[in-house]
């Protein structure tokens, strides 16, 4: 293999870049200050392409990134004015958190972390496309479930059944991501349906666990990211197939 | 109404992958494979550049694809 087709099999830059921001904010999970590392290599190159510093993206891949910016800001801004519309909707923070104001209903890190979200899921599904983007997605949180696994394959002895069935929960969660990747790889149409079912039935359920008040908070965090995961994926699926 | 286009066909005749294409016009592989598949509309500048890449006038290689609607609103009494 000659240099030139190496270089061309490595992938650009701007890409390798990217590809460790996501993995970092998969291991920010176990380990929160790895989310400085995502947001660097996610945000800091867009501002440089933005002040005309950095030149690599073109008319289509420009648009996208706006777009995927402004799919980020309406989320966010529909977290922040549900924030502050939770006292009075009767939502409250743990006992013995005197967290108040918008955190009350997403904690200051599920909102941080929705930027991030939104901004990558937005951008690969408009860059890969519907079927692509799903599968990788898909596989991409299935993977992300194994993580906590490393936080607690530490744990001391005397926890051994709990990590136990901690890691086999994690194993589970990974296993079905990774089946549904496939499913909306090969089956795009009813994939997608069920990804919709299954985002339904998953609010449906939290939403009931929700009613109390210590479960609040974690709760409507974990709603936000089935939704967005499940939910997005779902839709996009659906309308692609619709389209075509 | 839609705007369609002719780019796969124009570039299997000249024997050009997505990738030579993009390589020509200056635009990634992904940028050509969405304008074929009329995910993006491209703004004049690239079609330009593609018509030229491709060797052929813009009119040749996109054209709207009328609807009924338009048909009725704009014909003669």
């Amino acid at each position: 293999m000659t240099t030139n087709s190496v270089a061309r099999k490595l992938p650009s830059a701007d890409w390798l870049a990217f590809g460790v921001g996501v993995v970092c904010l998969f291991l920010s999970y176990v380990y929160g200050p790895l989310m400085l590392v995502t947001l660097f290599a996610v945000f800091v190159p867009s501002v440089l392409r933005e002040v005309g510093l950095l030149r690599d993206g073109d008319e289509w891949t420009v648009k996208i990134m706006h777009r995927a910016g402004f799919h980020a800001l309406l989320v966010t801004a529909f977290m922040i004015f549900l924030g502050y519309l939770a006292p009075s909707l009767g939502w409250h923070a743990p006992p013995g958190n005197l967290t108040t104001g918008p955190d009350i209903v997403f904690g200051g890190e599920t909102l941080r972390k929705a930027v991030v979200w939104v901004f990558l899921i937005s951008y690969l599904l408009q860059y890969w496309g519907a079927r692509l983007g799903s599968f990788r997605i898909l596989l991409g949180v299935g993977i992300m479930n194994l993580t906590p696994i490393v936080g607690f394959a530490r744990m001391p002895e005397g926890n051994q059944t709990s990590a136990t069935t901690f890691i086999l929960v994690a194993l589970g969660a990974a296993a079905l991501f990774v089946g549904l990747a496939f499913l909306a790889r090969q089956f795009p149409r009813p994939g997608g349906w069920i990804l919709l079912v299954l985002c339904l039935a998953a609010c449906t359920f939290m939403g009931y666990q929700a009613r109390d008040p210590r479960a609040t908070w974690g709760v409507l965090a974990v709603i936000f990211q089935v939704l967005l995961i499940l939910g997005v994926t779902g839709v996009a699926l659906v309308r692609e197939e619709a389209r075509t | 109404m839609k705007l369609i286009n002719h780019i796969k066909q124009h570039r299997a005749r000249l024997d050009l992958t997505q990738a030579d294409l993009a390589k020509r016009v200056g635009v990634r592989r992904q940028t050509i494979l969405a304008v074929e598949k009329g995910k993006y509309v491209p703004s004049a500048l690239l079609a330009f550049q593609l018509a030229e890449a491709l060797g052929m006038p813009v009119a040749e290689l996109f054209e709207l694809e009328k609807g009924e609607d338009h048909d009725d609103q704009f014909s003669s009494p």
